[in-house]
């Protein structure tokens, strides 16, 4: 049952993968399928976005995606999890990328998102998730690729955000989630998306690239273990610095190849344990952006299919790492 | 915000184990979807009655990240709160400063639950901010990295105010001489050490130690590359003591003569 095999590198089981999504959706006679009903619509976007990059996009019914998206939505003009689950921003994103990615557009209230959106913005220039307060660098993030994707970045104070991300910034030269925090490449990919002018390149790209370990996977923090879901976050942030060069990326391919599950499909965090959509999806990714054969480019900023992200009116920021064939 | 599948070794499971798993979580499954919509009529009802906080208490007992009832259970508080006197407020906060307590012992990196500890304490007549440093420090010794409790001691040591940046650049000194490679403490101590030392003379002194510390550590963990993490900052805050990077580049170079594995490619850069 081992899928790491020394000799002969696994070859990439997209077939199975997509059996291993239309699957998901069937097993809701079990507790663990309701257990997670609460990201429910992250759930959507990661199968999604995996078939999108598999180009296997017309596997989920078109007209019920888009109906269920729309379920989800709030009188507060934000999205939740599921249907009756409360408002937060990162479900509110989710909704917006699955609209986009299923050329949706038109169905979508954005109006509404606009002002649910405006509605989290604090004074410092930081975002809460919900009407309860928390407070993340990764609402930053999350509100700024938000209203990019619907084209109405002028509906926040920009320059004040990027303010608060710089207060995130640490003596390693990445990101925390508050001021004061650890690093992290997680937030640290979220914050240079919202701020690239803000990045010392080549400290940061450094510590970035520093996450790779001797088994090619990459870890999110130092001294952690190697994961294929921080492999996607470290690796986008270094394609937005132009630095994918820096790590290897055999070894890489290698590692999350090793991480599919020959029997099921889907991909796991590492090699050996059980797979999940999360890091399926973040493992198609991040072979896209190696340049993996027969996958649709994918944008690290989005973590979508460029072709989708394309079409968007371009940013006031130049994107490096994105623009460049 | 993760779906939360890590470290899950997959195991062999004969059809016959697979099928009785199956059977528990269907009957779990029963329980758990007549909780669901006994709690959904309650709260399209905006009824926030006893009968509405305990179904929340064991919704959340069978699944601690369903948001969407805390969030019912804060608004069920705040409706409390207008017909309870202070003692009793005060004790009901604490309550629910325990449910966290045991929801964080199944899983203690739930934002959710984190969450829902932080509006208490902010909502809670007098926050208990020794009970949360005591819980907290627990919590570090179980798990030196948890990026949540890092996170958390900040918030709390911040709105409490119930230490100085001296006794908390202590507390890092104390987590560091545990553990070398403990990059969460070494982070910390870089915010810490500058608001503990504000007196430019002081501040030359304590970061001459802090040289002789990160020296102690790279030659015990060579490898580990949170002590050249931190002196590279050290460096960054002496740019030019021309004697302190010559004398840091030389023992680098020694070290490398011992140690050609290690992470000494950071200073290395630095000069550069
Ligand atoms: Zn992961």
């Amino acid at each position: 049952m081992s899928s790491t095999s020394a000799t002969s590198p696994q070859p990439f089981l997209l077939d199975l993968h997509v059996q291993f999504i239309l699957g998901l959706d069937k097993k809701q006679d079990e507790f663990e399928y309701w257990a997670s009903e609460q990201l429910r619509l992250n759930g959507v976007l990661w199968a999604l976005t995996s078939l999108d990059l598999m180009n296997r996009k017309a596997e989920l019914k078109r007209q019920d995606v888009i109906e269920f998206v729309l379920s989800c939505q709030n009188e507060d003009g934000g999205f939740g999890g599921s249907v009756e689950h409360d408002s937060h921003i990162a479900y509110t994103l989710s909704a917006v990328q699955i609209m986009m990615t299923l050329d949706a557009m038109d169905r979508l209230d954005a109006s509404r998102v606009i002002t649910y959106i405006q509605s989290r913005a604090l004074a410092d220039g930081s975002f809460s998730g919900d009407e309860w307060g928390e407070v993340d660098t990764r609402f930053c993030y999350i509100t700024i690729n938000c209203l990019s994707l619907l084209g109405r970045l002028d509906a926040i104070d920009v320059p004040k955000t990027v303010q608060y991300i710089d207060a995130c910034r640490n003596f390693d030269g990445g990101f925390g989630c508050r001021p004061g925090a650890e690093s992290h490449a997680g937030q640290t990919a979220l914050a240079i998306v919202g701020a690239l002018e803000l990045v010392e390149a080549d400290k940061l790209g450094w510590w970035l690239a520093e996450r790779q370990l001797k088994n090619g996977g990459l870890n999110g923090r130092p001294e952690k273990l190697e994961d294929v879901c921080y492999s996607w976050w470290v690796m986008s942030a270094l394609s937005i610095l132009d630095r994918v060069h820096w790590i290897n990326k055999d070894s890489l391919i290698k590692f999350i190849l090793e991480s599919q599950d020959p029997e099921t499909g889907g991909i796991a965090d590492r090699p050996g344990d059980y797979p999940d959509v999360f890091h399926l999806v973040f493992g198609v990714a991040g072979l896209s952006l190696l340049g993996y054969p027969g996958l649709q480019p994918v944008d690290p900023r989005y973590c979508m299919s460029r072709y989708i992200t394309d079409k968007l009116p371009k940013f006031n920021v130049d994107w490096k790492g994105v623009n460049k064939e | 915000m993760s779906a939360d599948q890590h470290h899950q070794k997959k195991v062999k499971t004969t059809n016959e184990e697979r099928e009785a798993q199956r059977q528990r979580s269907i009957k779990k499954l029963a329980e758990y979807k007549g909780l669901c919509s006994l709690v959904s009529a309650k709260r399209k009802a905006k009824e926030y009655d006893d009968a509405a906080f305990n179904l929340t208490t064991k919704l959340l007992s069978l699944n601690p990240e369903f948001y969407t009832m805390w969030n019912f259970r804060r608004q069920i508080i705040l409706d409390r709160r207008t017909r309870m006197d202070t003692e009793a407020y005060q004790a009901l906060c604490l309550s629910e400063l325990q449910l966290a307590d045991a929801a964080l012992k199944i899983n203690p990196k739930s934002y959710w639950v984190w969450n829902h500890r932080r509006w208490i304490l902010e909502n809670m007549p007098e926050a208990a901010w020794t009970r949360e440093l005591k819980l907290l420090g627990r919590m570090l010794d179980m798990d030196a990295r948890n990026f949540h409790g890092w996170g958390y001691r900040r918030y709390v040591i911040a709105a409490s105010g119930a230490r100085s940046p001296k006794e908390e650049f202590d507390f890092t000194t104390e987590k560091i001489s545990q553990n070398f490679s403990n990059y969460s403490a070494w982070h910390y101590r870089s915010k810490v050490l500058v608001q503990a030392f504000a007196d430019p003379a002081e501040r030359a002194k304590v970061i001459d130690n802090e040289f002789e510390l990160v020296r102690n550590a790279i030659y015990t963990e060579p490898a580990d590359q949170s002590a050249w993490l931190y002196q590279r900052w050290l460096l960054s805050l002496v740019p030019q003591d021309m004697d302190r990077w010559s004398k840091e580049l030389e023992s680098v170079q020694e070290l490398v003569e011992i140690e050609p594995e290690s992470k000494c490619k950071v200073i290395m850069q630095g000069q550069g």
